[in-house]
Protein backbone atom coordinates (compact mmCIF):
# COMPACT_ATOMS: atom_id res chain seq x y z
CA UNK A 1 0.00 0.00 0.00
CA UNK A 2 1.31 3.46 -0.88
CA UNK A 3 2.13 5.89 1.85
CA UNK A 4 -0.31 8.57 0.72
CA UNK A 5 -3.35 6.35 0.71
CA UNK A 6 -2.26 4.95 4.05
CA UNK A 7 -2.24 8.42 5.59
CA UNK A 8 -5.61 9.11 4.01
CA UNK A 9 -6.92 5.86 5.39
CA UNK A 10 -5.73 6.62 8.91
CA UNK A 11 -7.34 10.08 8.74
CA UNK A 12 -10.55 8.43 7.58
CA UNK A 13 -10.44 5.98 10.43
CA UNK A 14 -9.79 8.63 13.07
CA UNK A 15 -12.60 10.80 11.72
CA UNK A 16 -14.87 7.81 11.70
CA UNK A 17 -14.04 6.76 15.23
CA UNK A 18 -14.28 10.24 16.72
CA UNK A 19 -16.92 11.99 14.64
CA UNK A 20 -19.72 9.47 14.78
CA UNK A 21 -20.13 9.17 18.54
CA UNK A 22 -19.36 12.87 18.98
CA UNK A 23 -22.07 13.90 16.56
CA UNK A 24 -24.58 11.50 18.03
CA UNK A 25 -23.90 12.68 21.57
CA UNK A 26 -23.93 16.35 20.61
CA UNK A 27 -27.19 15.68 18.78
CA UNK A 28 -28.64 14.28 21.99
CA UNK A 29 -27.62 17.22 24.10
CA UNK A 30 -27.81 20.25 21.83
CA UNK A 31 -30.50 19.57 19.31
CA UNK A 32 -32.98 18.39 21.87
CA UNK A 33 -35.65 17.42 19.41
CA UNK A 34 -35.27 14.56 16.95
CA UNK A 35 -32.75 16.12 14.58
CA UNK A 36 -30.09 13.89 16.09
CA UNK A 37 -31.52 10.97 14.22
CA UNK A 38 -31.10 12.59 10.82
CA UNK A 39 -27.69 13.83 11.90
CA UNK A 40 -26.45 10.41 12.91
CA UNK A 41 -27.87 8.71 9.81
CA UNK A 42 -26.13 11.28 7.62
CA UNK A 43 -22.86 10.82 9.49
CA UNK A 44 -23.09 7.06 9.19
CA UNK A 45 -23.77 7.26 5.47
CA UNK A 46 -20.89 9.70 5.14
CA UNK A 47 -18.56 7.35 6.96
CA UNK A 48 -19.45 4.41 4.71
CA UNK A 49 -18.96 6.39 1.51
CA UNK A 50 -15.16 7.00 1.66
CA UNK A 51 -14.51 3.28 1.43
CA UNK A 52 -16.67 2.93 -1.64
CA UNK A 53 -15.17 6.04 -3.23
CA UNK A 54 -11.63 4.77 -2.74
CA UNK A 55 -12.75 1.43 -4.15
CA UNK A 56 -14.22 3.17 -7.20
CA UNK A 57 -10.99 5.06 -7.80
CA UNK A 58 -8.77 2.02 -7.49
CA UNK A 59 -8.10 -0.08 -10.53
CA UNK A 60 -9.24 -3.61 -9.84
CA UNK A 61 -8.93 -6.58 -12.19
CA UNK A 62 -12.03 -8.49 -13.18
CA UNK A 63 -10.99 -11.41 -10.98
CA UNK A 64 -11.09 -9.28 -7.85
CA UNK A 65 -14.54 -7.95 -8.75
CA UNK A 66 -15.91 -11.42 -9.41
CA UNK A 67 -14.40 -12.97 -6.28
CA UNK A 68 -15.64 -10.06 -4.16
CA UNK A 69 -19.13 -10.49 -5.59
CA UNK A 70 -18.97 -14.25 -4.97
CA UNK A 71 -17.91 -13.98 -1.35
CA UNK A 72 -20.53 -11.28 -0.77
CA UNK A 73 -23.21 -13.55 -2.20
CA UNK A 74 -22.09 -16.35 0.13
CA UNK A 75 -22.33 -13.96 3.07
CA UNK A 76 -25.83 -12.91 1.97
CA UNK A 77 -26.90 -16.54 1.86
CA UNK A 78 -25.36 -16.91 5.28
CA UNK A 79 -27.79 -14.29 6.52
CA UNK A 80 -30.82 -15.66 4.72
CA UNK A 81 -32.78 -18.29 6.58
CA UNK A 82 -30.31 -21.12 6.38
CA UNK A 83 -30.17 -22.51 9.84
CA UNK A 84 -32.88 -24.06 11.90
CA UNK A 85 -31.86 -21.88 14.84
CA UNK A 86 -32.38 -18.14 14.97
CA UNK A 87 -29.40 -15.77 15.11
CA UNK A 88 -26.99 -18.60 14.26
CA UNK A 89 -25.92 -17.15 10.97
CA UNK A 90 -22.52 -17.49 9.36
CA UNK A 91 -22.58 -14.05 7.72
CA UNK A 92 -20.08 -12.48 10.13
CA UNK A 93 -17.78 -15.49 9.93
CA UNK A 94 -17.62 -15.26 6.13
CA UNK A 95 -16.99 -11.51 6.28
CA UNK A 96 -14.23 -11.92 8.87
CA UNK A 97 -12.50 -14.61 6.83
CA UNK A 98 -12.71 -12.44 3.70
CA UNK A 99 -11.25 -9.52 5.66
CA UNK A 100 -8.43 -11.62 7.07
CA UNK A 101 -7.45 -13.02 3.67
CA UNK A 102 -8.21 -10.23 1.23
CA UNK A 103 -7.39 -7.24 3.42
CA UNK A 104 -9.32 -4.89 5.65
CA UNK A 105 -10.69 -2.68 2.88
CA UNK A 106 -12.15 -5.70 1.13
CA UNK A 107 -13.48 -6.82 4.50
CA UNK A 108 -15.31 -3.54 4.96
CA UNK A 109 -16.78 -3.71 1.45
CA UNK A 110 -17.89 -7.32 1.91
CA UNK A 111 -19.54 -6.60 5.23
CA UNK A 112 -21.30 -3.43 4.13
CA UNK A 113 -22.41 -4.83 0.78
CA UNK A 114 -23.68 -8.10 2.20
CA UNK A 115 -25.92 -6.20 4.64
CA UNK A 116 -27.11 -3.89 1.85
CA UNK A 117 -27.85 -6.82 -0.45
CA UNK A 118 -29.62 -8.92 2.12
CA UNK A 119 -31.80 -5.90 2.87
CA UNK A 120 -32.78 -5.91 -0.81
CA UNK A 121 -34.24 -9.33 -0.05
CA UNK A 122 -35.50 -8.68 3.48
CA UNK A 123 -36.53 -5.07 3.09
CA UNK A 124 -34.79 -1.76 3.68
CA UNK A 125 -35.29 0.17 6.83
CA UNK A 126 -33.83 2.83 8.98
CA UNK A 127 -31.49 0.14 10.30
CA UNK A 128 -29.79 -0.52 6.94
CA UNK A 129 -26.96 2.06 7.21
CA UNK A 130 -26.32 1.00 10.81
CA UNK A 131 -26.05 -2.66 9.90
CA UNK A 132 -23.83 -1.83 6.93
CA UNK A 133 -21.46 0.19 9.08
CA UNK A 134 -21.58 -2.42 11.86
CA UNK A 135 -20.63 -5.43 9.81
CA UNK A 136 -18.28 -3.39 7.63
CA UNK A 137 -16.37 -2.23 10.70
CA UNK A 138 -16.35 -5.77 12.08
CA UNK A 139 -14.60 -6.89 8.90
CA UNK A 140 -12.29 -3.90 8.89
CA UNK A 141 -11.18 -4.34 12.50
CA UNK A 142 -10.59 -8.09 12.13
CA UNK A 143 -8.69 -7.43 8.90
CA UNK A 144 -6.49 -4.89 10.68
CA UNK A 145 -5.87 -7.14 13.69
CA UNK A 146 -4.71 -10.08 11.60
CA UNK A 147 -3.10 -8.03 8.85
CA UNK A 148 0.48 -9.07 9.23
CA UNK A 149 0.17 -11.80 11.77
CA UNK A 150 0.33 -15.53 11.46
CA UNK A 151 -2.06 -15.77 14.40
CA UNK A 152 -4.99 -16.03 12.02
CA UNK A 153 -4.00 -19.64 11.45
CA UNK A 154 -4.58 -20.31 15.13
CA UNK A 155 -8.22 -21.29 15.19
CA UNK A 156 -8.87 -20.26 18.77
CA UNK A 157 -7.28 -16.84 18.50
CA UNK A 158 -9.22 -16.16 15.29
CA UNK A 159 -12.48 -17.49 16.64
CA UNK A 160 -12.41 -15.69 19.97
CA UNK A 161 -11.23 -12.40 18.49
CA UNK A 162 -13.87 -12.63 15.77
CA UNK A 163 -16.59 -13.35 18.30
CA UNK A 164 -15.59 -10.48 20.57
CA UNK A 165 -15.35 -7.98 17.71
CA UNK A 166 -18.72 -9.10 16.34
CA UNK A 167 -20.32 -8.78 19.75
CA UNK A 168 -18.94 -5.35 20.56
CA UNK A 169 -18.82 -3.63 17.18
CA UNK A 170 -21.74 -5.13 15.28
CA UNK A 171 -23.97 -5.52 18.32
CA UNK A 172 -23.39 -1.97 19.50
CA UNK A 173 -23.81 -0.27 16.13
CA UNK A 174 -26.81 -2.33 15.00
CA UNK A 175 -28.59 -1.76 18.32
CA UNK A 176 -27.86 1.95 18.15
CA UNK A 177 -30.48 2.28 15.43
CA UNK A 178 -33.17 1.05 17.81
CA UNK A 179 -31.81 3.21 20.62
CA UNK A 180 -32.01 6.30 18.45
CA UNK A 181 -35.33 5.37 16.97
CA UNK A 182 -37.36 4.06 19.89
CA UNK A 183 -36.25 6.22 22.77
CA UNK A 184 -38.24 9.43 22.98
CA UNK A 185 -35.93 11.21 25.36
CA UNK A 186 -32.37 10.61 26.26
CA UNK A 187 -31.88 8.90 29.59
CA UNK A 188 -29.18 6.43 30.48
CA UNK A 189 -31.70 4.00 31.96
CA UNK A 190 -33.74 3.87 28.76
CA UNK A 191 -30.63 3.54 26.58
CA UNK A 192 -29.32 0.73 28.75
CA UNK A 193 -32.66 -1.07 28.64
CA UNK A 194 -32.70 -1.10 24.83
CA UNK A 195 -29.10 -2.27 24.62
CA UNK A 196 -29.66 -4.97 27.21
CA UNK A 197 -32.77 -6.17 25.36
CA UNK A 198 -30.55 -6.86 22.35
CA UNK A 199 -27.67 -8.34 24.30
CA UNK A 200 -28.91 -11.93 24.24
CA UNK A 201 -29.35 -11.96 20.47
CA UNK A 202 -25.98 -10.36 19.95
CA UNK A 203 -24.36 -12.84 22.31
CA UNK A 204 -25.84 -15.79 20.42
CA UNK A 205 -24.80 -14.26 17.09
CA UNK A 206 -21.27 -13.63 18.34
CA UNK A 207 -20.96 -17.05 19.96
CA UNK A 208 -22.12 -18.77 16.76
CA UNK A 209 -19.58 -16.73 14.80
CA UNK A 210 -16.84 -17.73 17.22
CA UNK A 211 -17.78 -21.42 17.09
CA UNK A 212 -17.92 -21.36 13.29
CA UNK A 213 -14.53 -19.68 13.08
CA UNK A 214 -13.01 -22.13 15.55
CA UNK A 215 -14.39 -25.10 13.65
CA UNK A 216 -14.03 -23.87 10.07
CA UNK A 217 -11.96 -20.67 10.09
CA UNK A 218 -8.79 -22.43 9.03
CA UNK A 219 -10.53 -24.31 6.21
CA UNK A 220 -12.17 -21.13 4.92
CA UNK A 221 -8.88 -19.24 5.08
CA UNK A 222 -7.02 -21.91 3.18
CA UNK A 223 -9.62 -21.90 0.44
CA UNK A 224 -9.49 -18.15 0.05
CA UNK A 225 -5.71 -18.04 0.23
CA UNK A 226 -5.40 -20.69 -2.44
CA UNK A 227 -7.45 -18.58 -4.87
CA UNK A 228 -5.49 -15.51 -3.87
CA UNK A 229 -2.10 -17.08 -4.49
CA UNK A 230 -3.13 -18.98 -7.59
CA UNK A 231 -4.50 -15.98 -9.45
CA UNK A 232 -2.46 -13.27 -7.77
CA UNK A 233 -5.40 -11.15 -6.71
CA UNK A 234 -5.72 -8.75 -3.75
CA UNK A 235 -1.97 -8.29 -3.69
CA UNK A 236 -2.22 -4.93 -1.95
CA UNK A 237 -3.90 -6.52 1.01
CA UNK A 238 -0.70 -6.33 3.06
CA UNK A 239 -0.35 -10.05 3.49
CA UNK A 240 2.00 -11.71 5.89
CA UNK A 241 4.66 -13.51 3.88
CA UNK A 242 3.19 -16.92 3.23
CA UNK A 243 4.87 -20.25 3.47
CA UNK A 244 2.25 -22.44 1.98
CA UNK B 1 -52.01 8.57 -15.00
CA UNK B 2 -49.48 5.86 -14.37
CA UNK B 3 -48.99 3.99 -11.13
CA UNK B 4 -46.23 5.25 -8.85
CA UNK B 5 -44.21 2.05 -9.09
CA UNK B 6 -43.79 2.45 -12.87
CA UNK B 7 -42.31 5.92 -12.48
CA UNK B 8 -38.66 6.76 -13.00
CA UNK B 9 -36.40 5.67 -10.06
CA UNK B 10 -35.43 9.28 -9.36
CA UNK B 11 -39.10 10.21 -8.95
CA UNK B 12 -39.63 7.44 -6.43
CA UNK B 13 -36.38 8.18 -4.62
CA UNK B 14 -37.05 11.91 -4.18
CA UNK B 15 -40.54 11.20 -2.88
CA UNK B 16 -39.45 8.60 -0.35
CA UNK B 17 -36.54 10.74 0.86
CA UNK B 18 -38.97 13.59 1.59
CA UNK B 19 -41.58 11.33 3.16
CA UNK B 20 -39.12 9.53 5.45
CA UNK B 21 -37.16 12.60 6.55
CA UNK B 22 -40.27 14.69 7.22
CA UNK B 23 -41.94 11.73 8.89
CA UNK B 24 -38.97 11.36 11.21
CA UNK B 25 -38.43 14.97 12.29
CA UNK B 26 -41.94 16.43 12.53
CA UNK B 27 -43.60 15.54 15.80
CA UNK B 28 -46.50 17.95 15.41
CA UNK B 29 -49.71 15.92 15.89
CA UNK B 30 -51.27 16.99 12.57
CA UNK B 31 -48.14 16.13 10.60
CA UNK B 32 -47.82 12.88 12.49
CA UNK B 33 -51.39 11.81 11.72
CA UNK B 34 -51.03 12.76 8.04
CA UNK B 35 -47.80 10.79 7.73
CA UNK B 36 -49.13 7.75 9.59
CA UNK B 37 -52.51 7.59 7.85
CA UNK B 38 -51.24 8.15 4.31
CA UNK B 39 -48.38 5.68 4.66
CA UNK B 40 -50.73 3.04 6.08
CA UNK B 41 -53.30 3.67 3.35
CA UNK B 42 -50.70 3.40 0.60
CA UNK B 43 -49.24 0.28 2.20
CA UNK B 44 -52.69 -1.34 2.27
CA UNK B 45 -53.26 -0.26 -1.34
CA UNK B 46 -49.97 -1.90 -2.34
CA UNK B 47 -50.08 -5.05 -0.25
CA UNK B 48 -53.70 -5.64 0.65
CA UNK B 49 -54.11 -7.96 3.60
CA UNK B 50 -50.38 -7.84 4.35
CA UNK B 51 -50.64 -4.09 4.83
CA UNK B 52 -53.50 -4.52 7.28
CA UNK B 53 -51.49 -7.14 9.12
CA UNK B 54 -48.61 -4.69 9.43
CA UNK B 55 -50.96 -2.08 10.89
CA UNK B 56 -52.39 -4.39 13.57
CA UNK B 57 -49.38 -6.51 14.40
CA UNK B 58 -46.62 -3.93 14.11
CA UNK B 59 -47.83 -0.33 14.29
CA UNK B 60 -50.44 -0.68 17.03
CA UNK B 61 -48.35 -2.85 19.41
CA UNK B 62 -45.28 -0.67 18.85
CA UNK B 63 -47.21 2.49 19.66
CA UNK B 64 -48.74 0.93 22.78
CA UNK B 65 -45.36 -0.39 23.86
CA UNK B 66 -43.54 2.94 23.57
CA UNK B 67 -46.46 4.70 25.26
CA UNK B 68 -46.41 2.37 28.24
CA UNK B 69 -42.63 2.24 28.54
CA UNK B 70 -42.23 6.00 28.34
CA UNK B 71 -45.06 6.49 30.80
CA UNK B 72 -43.37 4.17 33.28
CA UNK B 73 -39.79 5.41 32.85
CA UNK B 74 -40.14 9.16 32.30
CA UNK B 75 -41.90 11.31 34.86
CA UNK B 76 -41.93 14.82 33.42
CA UNK B 77 -45.12 16.67 32.70
CA UNK B 78 -47.60 18.62 34.79
CA UNK B 79 -50.76 16.51 34.38
CA UNK B 80 -50.35 13.79 37.00
CA UNK B 81 -52.65 10.83 36.45
CA UNK B 82 -51.57 8.52 39.24
CA UNK B 83 -48.58 7.78 41.38
CA UNK B 84 -46.48 4.73 40.74
CA UNK B 85 -45.42 2.24 43.46
CA UNK B 86 -41.81 3.53 43.28
CA UNK B 87 -42.94 7.01 44.32
CA UNK B 88 -42.73 8.63 40.87
CA UNK B 89 -45.80 9.96 39.16
CA UNK B 90 -47.47 8.74 36.02
CA UNK B 91 -48.06 11.75 33.79
CA UNK B 92 -50.19 12.29 30.72
CA UNK B 93 -47.37 14.10 28.89
CA UNK B 94 -44.90 11.25 29.14
CA UNK B 95 -47.49 8.73 27.88
CA UNK B 96 -48.43 11.03 24.99
CA UNK B 97 -44.80 11.53 24.07
CA UNK B 98 -44.22 7.77 24.08
CA UNK B 99 -47.22 7.31 21.79
CA UNK B 100 -45.88 10.05 19.52
CA UNK B 101 -42.54 8.27 19.28
CA UNK B 102 -44.25 4.97 18.50
CA UNK B 103 -46.42 6.57 15.81
CA UNK B 104 -43.40 8.23 14.21
CA UNK B 105 -41.52 4.94 14.17
CA UNK B 106 -44.55 3.11 12.75
CA UNK B 107 -45.05 5.71 10.02
CA UNK B 108 -41.41 5.55 8.97
CA UNK B 109 -41.39 1.75 9.01
CA UNK B 110 -44.56 1.75 6.89
CA UNK B 111 -42.97 4.20 4.42
CA UNK B 112 -40.02 1.86 4.15
CA UNK B 113 -42.39 -1.03 3.57
CA UNK B 114 -43.92 0.90 0.64
CA UNK B 115 -40.42 1.76 -0.57
CA UNK B 116 -39.46 -1.90 -0.66
CA UNK B 117 -42.51 -2.59 -2.78
CA UNK B 118 -41.96 0.18 -5.32
CA UNK B 119 -38.21 0.88 -5.37
CA UNK B 120 -37.12 -2.53 -6.64
CA UNK B 121 -33.54 -3.77 -6.84
CA UNK B 122 -33.12 -2.81 -10.50
CA UNK B 123 -34.19 0.72 -9.67
CA UNK B 124 -31.65 0.86 -6.85
CA UNK B 125 -29.00 -0.36 -9.28
CA UNK B 126 -30.00 2.33 -11.76
CA UNK B 127 -29.59 4.96 -9.05
CA UNK B 128 -26.13 3.71 -8.00
CA UNK B 129 -24.76 2.88 -11.47
CA UNK B 130 -24.23 6.49 -12.53
CA UNK B 131 -21.86 7.59 -9.77
CA UNK B 132 -20.48 4.24 -8.59
CA UNK B 133 -20.24 1.88 -11.56
CA UNK B 134 -17.97 -0.67 -9.87
CA UNK B 135 -20.12 -0.97 -6.76
CA UNK B 136 -23.19 -1.31 -8.96
CA UNK B 137 -21.42 -4.05 -10.93
CA UNK B 138 -20.67 -5.97 -7.74
CA UNK B 139 -24.25 -5.56 -6.54
CA UNK B 140 -25.56 -6.82 -9.89
CA UNK B 141 -23.27 -9.84 -9.85
CA UNK B 142 -24.03 -10.68 -6.24
CA UNK B 143 -27.75 -10.34 -6.90
CA UNK B 144 -27.38 -12.97 -9.57
CA UNK B 145 -25.03 -15.14 -7.51
CA UNK B 146 -27.17 -15.20 -4.37
CA UNK B 147 -30.10 -17.23 -5.81
CA UNK B 148 -27.64 -19.41 -7.73
CA UNK B 149 -25.64 -20.22 -4.63
CA UNK B 150 -28.80 -20.72 -2.61
CA UNK B 151 -29.78 -23.37 -5.14
CA UNK B 152 -26.33 -24.94 -4.82
CA UNK B 153 -26.55 -24.74 -1.02
CA UNK B 154 -29.81 -26.64 -1.16
CA UNK B 155 -28.18 -29.33 -3.31
CA UNK B 156 -25.28 -29.60 -0.88
CA UNK B 157 -27.69 -29.71 2.04
CA UNK B 158 -29.61 -32.56 0.44
CA UNK B 159 -26.44 -34.53 -0.17
CA UNK B 160 -25.37 -33.94 3.42
CA UNK B 161 -28.76 -34.96 4.69
CA UNK B 162 -28.42 -38.24 2.81
CA UNK B 163 -25.22 -38.79 4.76
CA UNK B 164 -26.99 -37.98 8.03
CA UNK B 165 -25.22 -34.64 8.55
CA UNK B 166 -27.85 -32.14 7.40
CA UNK B 167 -28.40 -28.81 9.19
CA UNK B 168 -31.32 -30.26 11.12
CA UNK B 169 -29.38 -33.18 12.54
CA UNK B 170 -27.60 -33.34 15.85
CA UNK B 171 -27.19 -31.04 18.84
CA UNK B 172 -26.63 -27.28 18.62
CA UNK B 173 -22.90 -27.69 18.07
CA UNK B 174 -23.66 -30.47 15.60
CA UNK B 175 -26.02 -28.19 13.68
CA UNK B 176 -23.44 -25.43 13.55
CA UNK B 177 -20.85 -27.94 12.40
CA UNK B 178 -23.06 -29.32 9.65
CA UNK B 179 -24.12 -25.83 8.57
CA UNK B 180 -20.51 -24.70 8.50
CA UNK B 181 -19.63 -27.64 6.30
CA UNK B 182 -22.23 -26.54 3.79
CA UNK B 183 -20.85 -22.99 3.81
CA UNK B 184 -17.37 -24.41 3.39
CA UNK B 185 -18.34 -26.43 0.31
CA UNK B 186 -20.26 -23.43 -0.97
CA UNK B 187 -17.20 -21.16 -0.64
CA UNK B 188 -15.17 -23.52 -2.84
CA UNK B 189 -17.81 -23.60 -5.51
CA UNK B 190 -18.46 -19.87 -5.28
CA UNK B 191 -14.79 -18.97 -5.67
CA UNK B 192 -14.35 -21.22 -8.69
CA UNK B 193 -17.52 -19.79 -10.17
CA UNK B 194 -16.23 -16.28 -9.55
CA UNK B 195 -12.98 -16.99 -11.37
CA UNK B 196 -14.88 -18.44 -14.33
CA UNK B 197 -17.15 -15.41 -14.42
CA UNK B 198 -14.17 -13.10 -14.40
CA UNK B 199 -12.69 -14.86 -17.45
CA UNK B 200 -15.98 -14.36 -19.19
CA UNK B 201 -16.01 -10.69 -18.16
CA UNK B 202 -12.54 -10.20 -19.55
CA UNK B 203 -13.51 -11.88 -22.83
CA UNK B 204 -16.35 -9.41 -23.15
CA UNK B 205 -14.15 -6.41 -22.69
CA UNK B 206 -14.22 -5.56 -18.98
CA UNK B 207 -11.80 -2.76 -18.20
CA UNK B 208 -11.77 -1.25 -21.69
CA UNK B 209 -12.46 2.45 -21.83
CA UNK B 210 -15.70 3.22 -23.67
CA UNK B 211 -18.34 1.73 -21.45
CA UNK B 212 -21.98 2.68 -21.08
CA UNK B 213 -24.79 1.57 -18.82
CA UNK B 214 -27.96 0.20 -20.23
CA UNK B 215 -31.07 1.29 -18.47
CA UNK B 216 -34.67 0.56 -19.04
CA UNK B 217 -35.98 3.78 -17.53
CA UNK B 218 -37.12 6.79 -19.49
CA UNK B 219 -37.67 10.11 -17.80
CA UNK B 220 -41.03 11.26 -19.13
CA UNK B 221 -42.92 14.51 -18.77
CA UNK B 222 -45.16 12.68 -16.28
CA UNK B 223 -42.11 12.11 -14.05
CA UNK B 224 -41.22 15.77 -14.41
CA UNK B 225 -44.70 16.75 -13.23
CA UNK B 226 -44.56 14.42 -10.22
CA UNK B 227 -41.06 15.55 -9.24
CA UNK B 228 -42.00 19.22 -9.49
CA UNK B 229 -45.11 18.61 -7.41
CA UNK B 230 -43.02 16.80 -4.80
CA UNK B 231 -40.44 19.57 -4.69
CA UNK B 232 -43.12 22.27 -4.56
CA UNK B 233 -44.75 20.60 -1.56
CA UNK B 234 -41.31 20.10 0.01
CA UNK B 235 -40.57 23.79 -0.36
CA UNK B 236 -43.86 24.76 1.25
CA UNK B 237 -43.40 22.35 4.14
CA UNK B 238 -39.84 23.55 4.74
CA UNK B 239 -41.01 27.16 4.63
CA UNK B 240 -43.72 26.24 7.12
CA UNK B 241 -41.20 24.55 9.38
CA UNK B 242 -38.97 27.62 9.21
CA UNK B 243 -41.94 29.79 10.23
CA UNK B 244 -42.64 27.56 13.22
CA UNK B 245 -45.75 25.76 11.98
CA UNK B 246 -44.28 22.43 13.02
CA UNK B 247 -43.32 23.68 16.49
CA UNK B 248 -44.62 21.44 19.24
CA UNK B 249 -43.79 21.04 22.90
CA UNK B 250 -44.59 17.89 24.86
CA UNK B 251 -42.48 18.51 27.92
CA UNK B 252 -43.41 19.80 30.50
CA UNK B 253 -46.81 20.57 28.93
CA UNK B 254 -48.39 20.18 25.52
CA UNK B 255 -48.20 23.27 23.33
CA UNK B 256 -48.54 23.99 19.62
CA UNK B 257 -48.68 27.27 17.75
CA UNK B 258 -52.01 28.81 16.85
CA UNK B 259 -53.52 27.43 13.64
CA UNK B 260 -53.61 30.20 11.04
CA UNK B 261 -54.47 30.28 7.35
CA UNK B 262 -50.79 29.83 6.55
CA UNK B 263 -50.35 26.80 8.79
CA UNK B 264 -53.56 25.32 7.34
CA UNK B 265 -52.05 25.70 3.88
CA UNK B 266 -48.87 23.97 5.05
CA UNK B 267 -50.92 21.07 6.44
CA UNK B 268 -52.70 20.75 3.08
CA UNK B 269 -49.40 20.79 1.19
CA UNK B 270 -47.95 18.13 3.49
CA UNK B 271 -51.07 16.02 2.97
CA UNK B 272 -50.78 16.48 -0.78
CA UNK B 273 -47.14 15.44 -0.67
CA UNK B 274 -47.89 12.25 1.25
CA UNK B 275 -50.86 11.43 -0.99
CA UNK B 276 -48.91 11.65 -4.28
CA UNK B 277 -48.31 7.87 -4.67
CA UNK B 278 -51.80 6.95 -3.55
CA UNK B 279 -53.43 9.42 -5.95
CA UNK B 280 -51.33 8.30 -8.92
CA UNK B 281 -52.16 4.65 -8.21
CA UNK B 282 -55.87 5.29 -7.73
CA UNK B 283 -55.86 7.43 -10.89
CA UNK B 284 -54.41 4.55 -12.82
CA UNK B 285 -57.07 2.20 -11.44
CA UNK B 286 -59.81 4.62 -12.53
CA UNK B 287 -58.29 4.94 -15.98
CA UNK B 288 -58.11 1.17 -16.27
CA UNK B 289 -61.75 0.83 -15.32
CA UNK B 290 -62.79 3.59 -17.73
CA UNK B 291 -60.92 1.93 -20.59
CA UNK B 292 -62.44 -1.47 -19.85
Amino acid sequence: MQKKSKVKFIINLVLLCAAVPAAVISGFFFFGSRQYYILSAVIIAASILPFFISFERKKSPSKEIAVLASITAVAVIGRAAFYSLPQIKPVAAVVIVAAVCFGYETGFLTGALSMFLSDIFFGFGIWTPFQMLGLGLTGLICGLIFRRSALKYNRFVLGITGGIVTFIVYGFIADSSSVLFLIPDFSWAAVLSVYSAGILYNAIFAAATAVLLILFGKTFIEKLRRIKNKYGIFKLAGEYNEKY
Amino acid sequence: MRSFSTCHPATNFIFYMSAVIFGMIFLHPVFLCISFLTSTAYNIKLKGAKGLKMLFFLAVPLTLFTGIVNGLTSHYGITVLASLPDGNSLTLESIVYGVVTGLTASAVITWFSCLNETLTSDKILYLTAGKMPKTALIITMALRFAPLYLQKAKEIQQAQKGLGTGVTDGSIIGKIKNGGKIISVLISRALENGIETSDSMKARGYGLKPKTNYSNYVFTSYDAVIISLTLLCDAFVIAGAAKGVTYVLYNPFFKVNQVTAFSGAVFIFYGALCLIPLITDLGEDLKWKALK
